[in-house]
Formats: structure tokens, C-alpha cells, sequence
């Protein structure tokens, strides 16, 4: 990914409200691909689910 | 990135292995048309985007007519067509990208020997996004369809990245929905069964609406408030749920199908069908008794002597007994004593009186009619009787209202003993019955039977005519004890309901996981639409400014008309081309002239060319001012390459007009434009002629070939270093001196070179030694000693010399007279 396109991806991280929106766009930043999110997702999830206990 | 060189084989117009060169600031290449030029802009475009514009346009037109066009007619080359660029990034770096035609017209793609699947590294990807100018793309943007324009311009607005990621959010969503962990998936199923249960109830329509919105606190809370109000006071909330256990097992014994043991008062018992009908029955009964009189009357009349009934029966019994084989032989005593006369009086003895018949088959009727009537009747007069409760219902009862039901139950009893009592009755009455009707088959008149008849009739009416006393006292006292009933009946409902919060506090969980499950996906969906939105921002703020630049362009083209292109109206999924005339507003395409809308194309792609995210730093212009007037022409030729080469754009010019090559060329000297022009084109492709000086073609040679896989080409690039020292000797001193080079002096050895050298006035002695050096180097290579081992410079090592003949060839640029 070339410094521009990180930078429109910082930009729109900003712009995300929650830690998840911003985690996801880190995610991707990190690796784009659909996986990165998927496991991000998961990871809340997870957690969610444990809380739920 | 700005282009340095390109090497095309078999692609468009290019038959032979070809090298264009385009390492300058402003390079031009003129020619007549048909000489080959736009093959060189249609093997850039198909070199960076394995396809071009053209191409895609006209497959859209007739597949069949183009296909196999990207490959020259003539190639025969014994390698796939290709086209190669060596490339400089914008720190300067080279890269040499090469793309292969394969037989299927798909390709095949190299960055720096390394397969490639595509130029993104270099920001490249958007056939769209280009550094090409194309006459017969120009107008292209201009005929777009409002909606296509608008997605061809937010494409070229690099911001794929967004889309990219907005696509791959979309995609994690589904993938995340449909693989869920198994406890998640049904914990929410069954969150869904116990919000539908809570929809269903109207008291707990709240908690469901709640749930559905996502309030949960507020959810839990109303339940626990309903919870509460169904355990006994003071319950605290940890125990609302055994308190709740407890209450529904006390509903479930309450429960109780009370309805279905009501019973009406019989207003008028006698026109009930089943008190009117016991006339019929005795009617029917009165019939049957005279025509069983008459039947009598009818015997005591005849004069016949008739048999005595015992004597009767005897003879019927031996009648019945004689055997058809021995027809004269005596039943009784086997001896042969019978005769048919014998037989014949015989049964003349037990023949009863012929006059009796008829009034005993009328009897026959009447008791058969009676029978009918009877079970109808019975029928009628069990309907007048309730369903009573069973021994478990009548406990239920006593449950309900302890020692209230006592004069309900006591008519249950009655109505059970009528009941019976009716069915007894029946019962001897239909053995009656058919004890007459059997009686009345035999030759004889009925027995003393037909007399008993009535009293049976007598007792069965008798208790027929109970029914209505003893079902109103029913139904009066079931009137009286039903509301108390109903009052703590529990009902199916009640058990439903208490169960439906017992379910609910019970798997609260569930709609916890189920909650989160949702912000997951909610959140998800949050950030594809704010993606969305962000996109949406981005492409009114950089159309707004792209379309700024574009007026920029088409201002420094036109200047300030009166009528010309005023802008663009960017809609929700459309674009409009906007022009003026005068200050009237008016739609851009089919209002302004060729020249005028070659200009806004011109301006579109230059704006998007030179926009701060452009990938490229260099523009191939190819026969651009082609249908422009000559107002327009000057414009481009002074005001548009002069910003660009001013923003350090590399220019590409290609044109059929020698004199726009000539003017261009000396206009912008002091950017050492590189000249060439195209001869006519042959079948092995375009021939290209160097117009510069011969010394910077030298230097190009050895640029080209420096860094070449190909041990051949950096030998070359050997031939041409020692090409290049002798050349800057001999040019030097021609310069200074005025005179020509002596014969002697051809490839002559460094001292004879530096003897040149040292004659020039303006050679500085500190540079000899560059020469020198170089000159040594080539020398290491260009033997023809066969015992020297290596006869090529490594990769890398041409490198070092290029740039010190390169800075030398600058320094003396002006002695030189290179412009």
C-alpha cells in the first residue's frame, strides 16, 4: 500500500467513532485483506461472549 | 515516475525489436501520419494496463473485428510480442517493467525481472488514471454518459483504497454472519423464540419492543416489574425466579376445562323433543296393542280347531327334524310311518289362524316404528343432560373453592343417577323390545310379553320426565358456583405466561450474546457506512477542486470567453459538463465546438495527470492540438508545456506538425528537449532518426544498456563509453578550435586523446583524469587478447562511469554548443 492510500486509511480512521471502527481500519491497514477484519471481529466477539458468561 | 526508455516488439505498430527513447525533460517525436507515433502512446498504455482504451472500445463495438490487434501483423520474432519501459520512481530509483503478449491476448507481467500481477507498487492500476493523452481518446470523458463519467472521474480520484476496504468489510460481514461460533448461533435462536413469546403476550409487548431496540437494562426491567407482580409481596429480586417456579406449579394445578360442564336451563321441558317425542312412544305403543288385539280377536273368532301350543311346538320340532333323503320316515320314532298326507295335516295343525296374519304383521311395523322412535328420543334426552366432572375434576374443584361446591357436586350426583337410571330403564325396554319382535316372527300370537310392555314404557317415561328438573337444578346450581370458579381458575394463558417469564429471567444470557452478536454486525455496518460517507466527502472535495484545475487548464487554453466551459455539476451518481454563453448557462457536449471540447478533455486529463496523488510525473501528449484552432495551439504551446516542464513534469510530445516539433524544441531549449523524428514506416516498424547531438545519443546508448541482464547490451554499453571519451575529445576540440579532426586521430589510443584535450582552452586538467579512468575501464573489456578471462563488466560496474561521463557532458555543455 503506498504512503497516499495509508494516509486516506489514517484519514478515515479518524473519522471512524468506536475503538472497533478504528480497530478494523487498523487491521486493515496492517494486512489489506477481508480476513483482518474477520478476525478482528472475531477477537471482539470472543470476548463478548465471555463476558456473557 | 517519469519514463527513461522503451523497447517494443510485435505490439501495435512495432514489427522489429525497437528502442525509443525518452530519457528528457521534453521529448518530441514528429512525424507524418502513419509513421508510427500513436504506437508508441498505445504500447505505454498497454504496457502499464495490459489493455488500452481503444481496444475496449472497440471490442464493444465487434469482438471478431479486433480481436488479435495488439499484436503487429508482420511479428515473426521468435519471442512473445513485448514492450518494456525502464522507469524512474520518484527518488529517482529505475525499474524496468516488461510486458509479455501471450496467444490469448492475455499477459504476462515483469517489474524488474520479478512476475508481477500488476503496477499497483507504483500506484498504477486505473486505465483511466494515465499519463497519456490520446487524440482519439480526448474527447472520450466528454461523450460519457452522465453516470459513467461520474464513476470514470471518483475512479480517477484515487480512491480505490476506500472502495477497497469498504468491499472487504462488506465481505468480512458475511463471512462473520455465516460463521458464527455454535453457543452464539444458538443462544440467539433461542433469544428469538423467547422475544417472539414476549411479543405474543400484550403485558410483555414492551420488554419484546426493548429487546429489539437493543435496551436491554430497560428490558430486564420491565420483565422483573412484571415478574413481581406474580410472586407473593416482598419477594426480593434474586428470588423472583423460585418464587416464579413456585406460582406456576400452583397455576398447573389449577387447571381446569371448566367451560366444558356448563349447561343451559331448559326453559319450556315440554316442548323439548325429548319429553314431546314420549307421546309418539306411546302412540305407537297404543297402535301396536290394537293390532295385537284384533289379531286375537281374530284366533277366538276362527272355528278352526288349532293344536295346543305344547302339541304345536312338537309338531314343529318334527317337521323341522324330517330328513329330505327319507322323507317317510318319523323323526321321532325312525320308523317309516309318514305320509305326505300325514305331513300335510301336520302342518295344517300348526298353521296359526290365516285371519290373524294381517293385524300381526301391523304389530310387526308398529313395534319396529317404536323402536326407531325410541333410540331418536333417547338420543334427544341424553343432550338434555351436562358432562359432569371425573373423580380428578371434581378434586380440582374442591381445590378451587374449599367447600363451595357442594350443592354443584350433589346435582353432578343427581344428574349421574338420572342418567343411569334412563340408561337402566332403556335397557329393559329394548330386551322388551326385541323379546315381542321375536315373539312375533313364530307362527303364533305374542305372549304375555306385549303385556309387560307398557309397564317398561311406564318406567322409562317415568324417568325421561325427571330430566328437566333434574338438569335445571343443574344448570343452576353449575350458574352459581361458575363464578367463583372462573375467579382462581388458572388458564392455559396464565401457565403461559408465567412460564414465558420463567423462561425469559431464566436465558437472559441468551439475549445478552444475542446483543452483542447485533453490535457486532451493527458496528460493522457502521463502518462500511461511514466509509461510505467518508468516500462521498472525499469525492465532492476533491471533485471540487479537481474541477478548479480543470477550469485552471481550460483558462490557460481559452483565456476568458464569452462562451466556453464553465464547470462541472457533480450530482448524487452523475456528472454534467457545464458551458456559458455569454452568462447564460448551457450543457457542455453538445453545445461547444471541436476545438473547444478538445480543450476540456485536454484540461480533464491534465488535471487529473497533475493532481498531488498522480502517480506519474511525466505526460505523453499525442497529437493534441490536432483539431484546435490556432488560438488554442499557442495556448498549448506556450502556456500548457511551459507549467508543466515548470512543475517538473516530463513532456512527451508526439505530433505530425514539423513546425510545432521546431517551434516547441527551441521554445524550451534550456530543458535540452530530445528531438526525433519518424521517417516513413516500414513493415519492420517506425524508423526513428536522432535530430540532437551525436555525443548526448552516445550517452543515451550507455544509459540504456548499463544495467542490462544481456551480456551483449552492456558490452554495447562498453562500445559506447569508448565511443563517448573519443567523441568528447574530438568534440571539444572542434568547438574551441574551429577545425576539423585530423584523420589522425581516429581511434587512436589516450594519448592521442588527451593530446586533443589538453589543446582545448576550456578543458579543465582535473577532468583528465575522469576521462582517463574510463577510458581504462573500456579498454579492460575491448581486447581481443582471447587469454584475458573476462571480456564483459559485470552488472553494475558500467554504472559509475555513465554518471562521470554524464556530469562531464553537462559541465561542457555550453563549449559544447548543446542547447
Amino acid at each position: 500500500m503506498s504512503q497516499n492510500e495509508q494516509e486516506l486509511l489514517k484519514e478515515l480512521k479518524s473519522a471512524m467513532k468506536t475503538k472497533f471502527q478504528k480497530d478494523c481500519v487498523d487491521a486493515y491497514l496492517n494486512s489489506p485483506t477481508q480476513s483482518a477484519i474477520v478476525r478482528t471481529t472475531f477477537e471482539k466477539l470472543e470476548k463478548a461472549l465471555n463476558e456473557a458468561r | 515516475m517519469k519514463l527513461v526508455s522503451l523497447r517494443v516488439a510485435g505490439i501495435r505498430g512495432f514489427n522489429d525489436d525497437q528502442s525509443i527513447e525518452l530519457d528528457a525533460k521534453l521529448v518530441i517525436y514528429y512525424g507524418p501520419n502513419g509513421s508510427g507515433k500513436t504506437s508508441i502512446g498505445e504500447a505505454i498504455e498497454w504496457l502499464l494496463y495490459g489493455k488500452t482504451l481503444k481496444r475496449l472500445k472497440g471490442d464493444e463495438i465487434s469482438k471478431r473485428e479486433y480481436a488479435g490487434s495488439y499484436r503487429n501483423t508482420h511479428y515473426h520474432g521468435a519471442i512473445s510480442p513485448f514492450v518494456e519501459a525502464e522507469i524512474a520512481d520518484d527518488n529517482g530509483k529505475h525499474h524496468t517493467l516488461r510486458r509479455e503478449l501471450l496467444p490469448d491476448e492475455s499477459s504476462r507481467l515483469t517489474v524488474n525481472g520479478t512476475p508481477a500481477s500488476d503496477l499497483k507498487q507504483f500506484g498504477i492500476g486505473n486505465l483511466y488514471d494515465r499519463p497519456l493523452i490520446l487524440q482519439h481518446t480526448l474527447q472520450d470523458f466528454i461523450f460519457m454518459r452522465p453516470k459513467t463519467r461520474y464513476e470514470v472521474l471518483s475512479a480517477m480520484l484515487g480512491l480505490e483504497p476506500l472502495i477497497d476496504f469498504r468491499n472487504a468489510v462488506e465481505a468480512a460481514k458475511t463471512e462473520v454472519a455465516n460463521s458464527l461460533p455454535n453457543r452464539a448461533i444458538e443462544a440467539r435462536s433461542r433469544a428469538t423464540l423467547i422475544k417472539a413469546s414476549f411479543a405474543a403476550t400484550p403485558l410483555l409487548q414492551p420488554v419484546a419492543e426493548a429487546v429489539g431496540n437493543g435496551k436491554l437494562d430497560d428490558a430486564k426491567k420491565h420483565l422483573i416489574q412484571v415478574a413481581l407482580g406474580r410472586v407473593p409481596a416482598g419477594t426480593a429480586e434474586q428470588d423472583i425466579l423460585p418464587a416464579l417456579h413456585q406460582a406456576k406449579a400452583s397455576k398447573e394445578r389449577a387447571r381446569l376445562d371448566w367451560g366444558r360442564f356448563s349447561l343451559n336451563p331448559i326453559a319450556n321441558p315440554d316442548s323439548h323433543p325429548a319429553v314431546r317425542e314420549l307421546d309418539t312412544l306411546q302412540g305407537h305403543l297404543n297402535t301396536f296393542e290394537g293390532h295385537v288385539a284384533e289379531a286375537e280377536k281374530q284366533v277366538a273368532q276362527s272355528t278352526r280347531e288349532t293344536a295346543k301350543p305344547q302339541l304345536k311346538q312338537f309338531f314343529e320340532l318334527g317337521l323341522h327334524l324330517i330328513n329330505e333323503g327319507k322323507p317317510n320316515e318319523c323323526p321321532f320314532c325312525l320308523e317309516e310311518t309318514l305320509t305326505p298326507t300325514r305331513v300335510s295335516a301336520l302342518r295344517k295343525a300348526v298353521e296359526v289362524v290365516p285371519e290373524a296374519k294381517a293385524p300381526l304383521a301391523s304389530a310387526r311395523t308398529s313395534i319396529t316404528l317404536l323402536q326407531e322412535f325410541l333410540s331418536k328420543q333417547w338420543r334427544e334426552a341424553k343432550k338434555m343432560l351436562p358432562l359432569i366432572p371425573g373423580e380428578a375434576e371434581r378434586e380440582t374443584i374442591n381445590q378451587i373453592v374449599p367447600g363451595g361446591a357442594g350443592q354443584y357436586l350433589s346435582s353432578c350426583d343427581a344428574v349421574r343417577q338420572l342418567s343411569a337410571g334412563i340408561d337402566d330403564s332403556k335397557k329393559v325396554l329394548d330386551e322388551s323390545l326385541t323379546g315381542i319382535q321375536e315373539a312375533l316372527q313364530g307362527p303364533g300370537a305374542p305372549d304375555e310379553r306385549v303385556q309387560s310392555l307398557r309397564d317398561t314404557l311406564g318406567k322409562y317415561t317415568a324417568e325421561i320426565k325427571k330430566l328437566p328438573g333434574v338438569a335445571n337444578g343443574y344448570a343452576a346450581n353449575y350458574a352459581a358456583l361458575d363464578p367463583l370458579v372462573k375467579l382462581k381458575l388458572a388458564s392455559e394463558a396464565d401457565v403461559r405466561f408465567l412460564s414465558t417469564l420463567v423462561e425469559g429471567l431464566q436465558k437472559w444470557r441468551d439475549f445478552e450474546i444475542s446483543r452483542q452478536i447485533d453490535v457486532i454486525q451493527d458496528e460493522l455496518q457502521e463502518v462500511i457506512r461511514q466509509t461510505r460517507q467518508f468516500v462521498e466527502a472525499k469525492q465532492k472535495e476533491i471533485l471540487g477542486q479537481r474541477d478548479l484545475e480543470i477550469r485552471s487548464w481550460y483558462q490557460l487554453l481559452c483565456g476568458a470567453t464569452s462562451v466556453g466551459y464553465e464547470g462541472m455539476t457533480p450530482g448524487t451518481d452523475n456528472l454534467e459538463l457545464k458551458a456559458k454563453t455569454f452568462a447564460k448557462g448551457m450543457m457542455a457536449a453538445p453545445n461547444l465546438s471541436a476545438s473547444q471540447l478538445n480543450c476540456v478533455g485536454l484540461a480533464v486529463y491534465l488535471a487529473t495527470c497533475t493532481r498531488k496523488t498522480s502517480p506519474f510525473k511525466c505526460i505523453l501528449f499525442d497529437d493534441p492540438i490536432q483539431s484546435m484552432d490556432d488560438e488554442h495551439t499557442e495556448a498549448f504551446r506556450k502556456q500548457v508545456v511551459s507549467k508543466l516542464l515548470a512543475e517538473g513534469f516530463q513532456v512527451i510530445l508526439l505530433t505530425h506538425m514539423d513546425n510545432i516539433a521546431d517551434s516547441i524544441g527551441s521554445l524550451y531549449r534550456n530543458h535540452d528537449p530530445a528531438i526525433y523524428r519518424m521517417e516513413e514506416y516500414s513493415q519492420s516498424g517506425p524508423s526513428v532518426v536522432w535530430k540532437g547531438p551525436e555525443i548526448q545519443k552516445i550517452l543515451n546508448e550507455i544509459r540504456k544498456n548499463k544495467d542490462a541482464a544481456n551480456e551483449g547490451y552492456r558490452k554495447q554499453a562498453v562500445q559506447s563509453l569508448r565511443q563517448f571519451v573519443e567523441r568528447f575529445a574530438k568534440d571539444l576540440f572542434t568547438a574551441e578550435t574551429g577545425q576539423p579532426i585530423s584523420k589522425q586521430y581516429e581511434d587512436k589510443s589516450w594519448a592521442d586523446l588527451r593530446n586533443l584535450l589538453r589543446q582545448s582552452k576550456s578543458f579543465v586538467p582535473s577532468d583528465e583524469a575522469i576521462l582517463e579512468d574510463t577510458h581504462k575501464f573500456t579498454s579492460s573489456y575491448l581486447h581481443t587478447d582471447e587469454s584475458l578471462p573476462q571480456k564483459v563488466p559485470p552488472a553494475g560496474h558500467i554504472v559509475p562511469h555513465y554518471d562521470s561521463m554524464k556530469l562531464l557532458l553537462d559541465k561542457y555543455k555550453a563549449v559544447l554548443g548543446i542547447k
